[in-house]
């Protein structure tokens, strides 16, 4: 191959060709880091959040009926709903909830080893009804899941009890997750201790959930998580987690609204899916990975373009040299390889001094927050693609230079 | 070597029809030296480019160092081009963005050769052309003569059995278009064929055999005039 | 002259019509999508009531537990909102020109006409000075009276797009509502307005719309409805309606106007003396510490702007980087190759100061082009970035950005086409006569 020359001759054309390689290294520090970005939030929106997601509905109803201010209507119409939800066909079970996990609303309260003088420290939770375990679909590492005696008595003239913190001095039995175990016992033997809040109101733990994600994922530690039992009913609003069978998700959904309606007419009812609750949590990623992957496509786009563009105007300056080189015997293929090798050489200086700016940026962005490492699978990647679409786009003026006739060495203009 | 029969070559654009050869016939042996004249627009670069398989033609046959070249695939042309013709242009066509020595380099490249015997024979060229020093120049540093030179230099570099040069002197004074014919005179003693279009009737002259071009039909002087011993210009003389 | 440049330049651009239109397309692009961050990110950024930010006060006081401070990250920090007491007691003060307590709930409204289900809407309970304290424009009606703060009136104000919603964006000023079991007039209907980010209530989503309903806030307690945002508490309260009221939970917002310097100075004696009160009556156990906040200040320290969108705006400029960088070597390219044209005109008496003109002049019509094009994608780029965030702007580009906008372009194009013109005018008149 004809490195020597072409080499020599980049360099008679300095400018031209320094104008690609930053071109071409730019459009690479870009890309890459958007990459970058878009392949970090989008492990964020993909890792487990340890629920069945993909099968649980989130039904929320807000009575509005004044029947519902009645005494003891609210919990008779949550008990009704829950048998009648649960003997849906599709539906594998139902539990009640006050805070939907992925929404980024809920709820979070102070917690410190039971007896200690420790701070207390920020724990979210949830209120959750009977069922909570296998309606979430998360994994029982140690202990038990909730049984009827961990609940308050529904019919106790307190019935707002739920929404609030808990009575004074009452023990409860509570599950956390692993994450949460670890926090407050390190040394894994957190069942069966007891942890306390605000006026010595104590929890035991009774069983610990391998992985759960609580209201806010996107939070400082998204896996801090305690699950309180409890029957989560008041007369404006009251929430139910549904987990159909496998497969059977659309059908449950549309039945939810109207089976509920038909129970009891005069509230509103709202059924949406936890999918559909964490892609709303999860929007403004989603958002920003569209935007910077529409970013990378047009800027690829535009150096494709630009080499094209330079390219062409190379071929037109240098019609005559082609013309003269095919009279002293270069074949059309010479010629295609000439521009492409040419190409070749100052895409990959391009792409050399691309991986440099790649890493400037990538620390500049990073010490501004917010833009992780530069993964090297997507660097490779990236280079790959960025000499691809040198080639391609030397390869349309190259072809239409190799049709230069030889006779045009003889003409003078 | 070369031998054309019958050849036309028609030019046509929107409004009118050129015939630059019509009913052209010639031969050129192996080892000759070839002065083409005649008037400006007569049909002579025509000649020369299809000659040179630079250019294709309509009709009639051209038959290259025994092969039929009207039958030649694209590919094999460029072989061909590559290997049995030098080409010497009137305007140099040296490759601006090349020093000397790889525009010396154009043709070899073209044939694979390896890097240590390419050196070689691109030294060896410079030589002839008395501009070994100059290799890395770049042809803007050059003036007309020594380009014209490093474009002798690079079509003899290939050896080849046919020098085509057209008007290679036209933009030269008289004593370098002298050396340059010196030079062609040499290429031509070592055994190549040489064509050469010229205007200057010494230079022509010099020539072993000398034909006229006129509107496109030949009017071979060989064939009236007995032998070159007897021409009268001083060049003539000299050979 | 120039005309005859302008002539040849349209000419030369004519000839590469393909080539001409990537240059063109590439520098729209470059602006469009360098425009539509900025201006995203100077309205996110940015100011969003400039002409008064500095007059308008976030009010925090320190009523957090003893033992612990509100916030983990930085003790010296009071709790971000105000106890339902306090905020009730500030309202007592005459020396801020407006002020409101306020807070968002949720209640079921009926929709007028009866075949359409009811459903739960947003509700902004405040003072009626709320849209004096934020010029909130009105399309129709106007705000309650200050009578109707404490009075036994049911009156509400809607949003532009509730009215739309509800009563077909119709002046619906005097027609009846029914927000869970009571009836409400409908006293004004806002014009369009979404202030962005949300600075009066950044806690409940920074770019979250304004509330489709405003509510005189003694009406909340009239209904016993709690609020529907964030709340934080400390002291166990008693769980009833009136419990959370007298609690120690923080949960209201409350804002001041006050437009001179005496009046601030007024009103932080104003804080402490009450802070004082409250401390000798056993509450605010903790060093004395008020806060007043202008909207600015208050903006900045919820930190609505986050990081990553500082380094979308970085990325955008290098978006336009490259696409300069990808006009001058086009341009070049195309200059260049017309090089020895230019050696003829030069030979023939063009001078340098000519030939630089005419490339410039070609380079500014391939400017106008693109900025042109520019400004309507960056239209559509703003919209687009609105729609995808949920956003809604106001006014998304004003007249400044757009003229900023094409002299950017222009200058982009210009000083893009410096470098070639100057190459390009510096070839020897000679030189490719002579080689080719
Ligand atoms: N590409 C072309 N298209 C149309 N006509 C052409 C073309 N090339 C040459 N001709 C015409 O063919 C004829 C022969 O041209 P040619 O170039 O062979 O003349 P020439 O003998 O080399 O003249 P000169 O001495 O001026 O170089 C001329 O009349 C010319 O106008
Ligand atoms: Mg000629």
């Amino acid at each position: 191959m004809e490195f020597g020359p072409i080499f020599r001759s980049l360099f008679q054309n300095r400018a031209r060709t320094w104008l690609i390689v930053l071109e071409i290294g730019l459009t690479l520090a870009v890309v890459v880091n958007c990459l970058v970005l878009i392949r970090d939030q989008q492990a964020q929106i993909g890792r487990s959040t340890g629920m069945d997601e993909q099968n649980l509905i989130a039904v929320t109803s807000v009575p509005f009926d004044p029947a519902f201010q009645e005494e003891g209507y609210s919990v008779a119409s949550y008990e009704q709903d829950l048998r009648e939800i649960e003997a849906m066909p599709g539906v594998r079970s139902v539990t009640s909830i006050l805070q939907f996990p992925l929404s980024g609303s809920g709820s979070a309260t102070g917690r410190r080893i039971a007896g200690s003088e420790d701070q207390r420290t920020t724990v979210p939770y949830f209120l959750m009804g009977p069922d909570a375990i296998d309606t979430l679909g998360v994994e029982l590492v140690q202990g038990r899941t909730f049984e009827p005696g961990d609940f308050p008595d529904l019919h106790d003239d307190d019935e707002e009890q739920a929404e609030e913190e808990e009575d004074t001095d009452h023990v409860t039995n509570i599950l956390v997750t692993q994450y949460t175990a670890d926090k407050f016992f390190p040394d894994g033997d957190a069942l069966g201790k007891q942890i306390e809040g605000n006026n010595n109101n104590v929890d035991t733990i009774v069983g610990i959930v391998r992985l759960m994600h609580n209201s806010w994922p996107l939070g400082p530690d998204p896996e801090n998580l305690m699950i309180h039992p409890s029957h989560p009913v008041n007369n404006r609003q009251t929430r139910y987690l549904v987990r159909t069978e496998p497969g059977r998700f659309d059908e449950v959904f549309v039945a939810l609204e109207p089976k509920l309606r038909e129970v009891e007419e005069g509230r509103i009812v709202t059924v949406r899916s936890l999918s559909e609750m964490k892609g709303n949590y999860y929007s403004s990623f989603t958002s920003m990975n569209q935007l910077l992957g529409w970013i990378s496509v047009l800027l690829v786009a535009v150096t494709g373009l630009g080499i094209v563009g330079m390219t062409s105007f190379s071929v037109t300056q240098r019609t005559r040299h082609i013309g003269t080189r095919r009279a002293l015997g270069a074949t059309r293929g010479d010629i295609v390889r000439w521009f492409l090798v040419e190409n070749w050489i100052m895409t990959g200086i391009g792409i050399a001094v691309g991986v440099a700016l790649t890493f400037g940026l990538n620390y500049m962005l990073a010490s501004m927050g917010g833009v992780p490492q530069i993964q090297p699978p997507i660097l490779l990647v990236s280079i790959l693609v960025m000499w691809l679409m040198g080639l391609l786009a030397a390869l349309i003026p190259a072809l239409r230079g190799s049709l230069v006739q030889p006779v045009i060495a003889t003409r003078s203009v | 070597m070369l031998t054309m029969q019958d050849v036309r070559k028609v030019y046509r654009t929107e409004h009118v029809e050129t015939h630059a050869l019509s009913h052209f016939s010639i031969a050129v042996n192996e080892g000759e030296f070839v002065s083409v004249m005649g008037p400006s627009g007569s049909g002579k670069t025509t000649f020369l480019n299809i000659a040179g398989l630079l250019d294709a033609f309509d009709e009639g046959t051209y038959t290259l160092d025994g092969v039929d070249v009207s039958r030649l695939s694209d590919r094999e042309m460029s072989k061909v081009r590559n290997e049995k013709i030098g080409f010497i242009f009137q305007t140099f066509n040296l490759i601006p963005d090349l020093n000397v020595f790889d525009n010396v380099d154009v043709p070899l490249r073209y044939r694979g050769l390896g890097a240590a015997s390419r050196k070689q024979a691109i030294e060896e060229a410079l030589a002839t052309v008395g501009l070994s020093a100059r290799y890395k120049h770049y042809p803007s540093q050059l003036s007309g003569g020594q380009q014209q030179r490093v474009a002798i230099a690079r079509a003899l570099v290939g050896q080849p059995k046919l020098i085509l040069a057209d008007e290679p002197t036209g933009n030269l004074d008289s004593a370098m278009a002298s050396e340059i014919m010196d030079l062609l005179e040499k290429i031509n003693s070592s055994g190549a064929t040489v064509v050469m279009v010229t205007h200057d009737p010494e230079l022509a002259n010099r020539a072993s055999r000398q034909i006229h071009l006129l509107d496109g039909k030949l009017i071979d002087l060989a064939q009236e005039r007995p032998a070159p011993l007897y021409d009268p210009s001083p060049a003539g003389q000299a050979v | 002259m120039l005309l005859y440049q302008l002539r040849l330049a349209l000419k030369s651009i004519r000839r590469n019509p393909v080539l001409s239109t990537v240059m063109v397309l590439g520098i729209a692009l470059g602006i469009a999508v360098s425009m539509s961050f900025v201006s995203a990110y100077y309205i996110i950024s940015g100011d969003p009531i400039p002409h008064k930010s500095d007059k308008l006060f976030y009010v925090q006081l320190d009523s957090w537990n003893p033992d612990n401070p509100f916030s983990d990250d930085d003790p010296t920090e009071p709790p971000n909102q105000l106890t339902y007491m306090d905020a009730m007691a500030l309202m007592e003060s005459d020396i801020p020109t407006y002020h409101t307590a306020m807070y968002k709930t949720v209640m079921v409204i009926h929709p007028p006409n009866d075949s359409v289900q009811p459903t739960q809407e947003e509700i902004r309970m405040c003072f009626s000075d709320f849209f004096s304290l934020f010029d909130v424009p009105f399309d129709y009606g106007g705000p309650w009276d200050s009578a109707a703060d404490e009075g036994p009136e049911p009156v509400i104000v809607l949003s532009a797009e509730t009215n739309d919603e509800l009563f077909g964006g119709e002046n619906s000023v005097g027609r009846t509502l029914r927000l869970e079991d009571q009836e409400f007039k409908v006293i004004g209907v806002l014009a369009p307005w979404h202030p962005t980010p949300k600075y009066y209530d950044p806690h409940n989503g920074s770019f979250d719309f304004a509330e489709p309903v405003f509510m005189p806030i003694h009406w909340a307690r009239e209904m016993q409805v709690v609020n529907s945002g964030n709340t934080s508490g400390w002291k166990p309260y008693d769980n009833s309606y009136e419990g959370k009221l007298q609690s120690e939970a923080v949960w209201v917002q409350f804002w001041a106007q006050l437009d001179t310097q005496e009046q601030e100075e007024r009103y932080a004696q104003f804080l402490t003396g009450y802070a004082e009160e409250q401390r000798a009556a056993g509450r605010f156990q903790r060093p004395n510490n008020h806060r007043l906040r202008d909207v600015n200040a208050w903006l900045e320290f919820w930190g609505v702007v986050d990081p990553s969108q500082r380094a979308m705006v970085i990325i955008a400029l290098l978006f336009l980087l490259v696409c300069a960088v990808n006009l001058i070597g086009i341009l070049l390219g195309k200059f260049l190759s017309r090089a020895s044209e230019v050696g003829v005109r030069r030979a023939l008496g063009a001078s340098r100061m000519w030939i630089f003109s005419l490339h410039l002049v070609e380079c500014a019509l391939i400017g106008i082009a693109g900025s042109v094009i520019g400004l309507a994608l960056s239209l559509a780029g703003v919209s687009y970035i609105q729609r995808l965030f949920g956003v809604q702007l106001d006014n998304p580009l004003d007249m400044t950005m757009l003229s900023v906008g094409i002299g950017l372009s222009l200058l982009a194009a210009l000083v893009a086409g410096i470098y070639p013109a100057w190459r390009i005018c510096r070839i020897a008149p000679g030189m490719h006569l002579k080689t080719q």
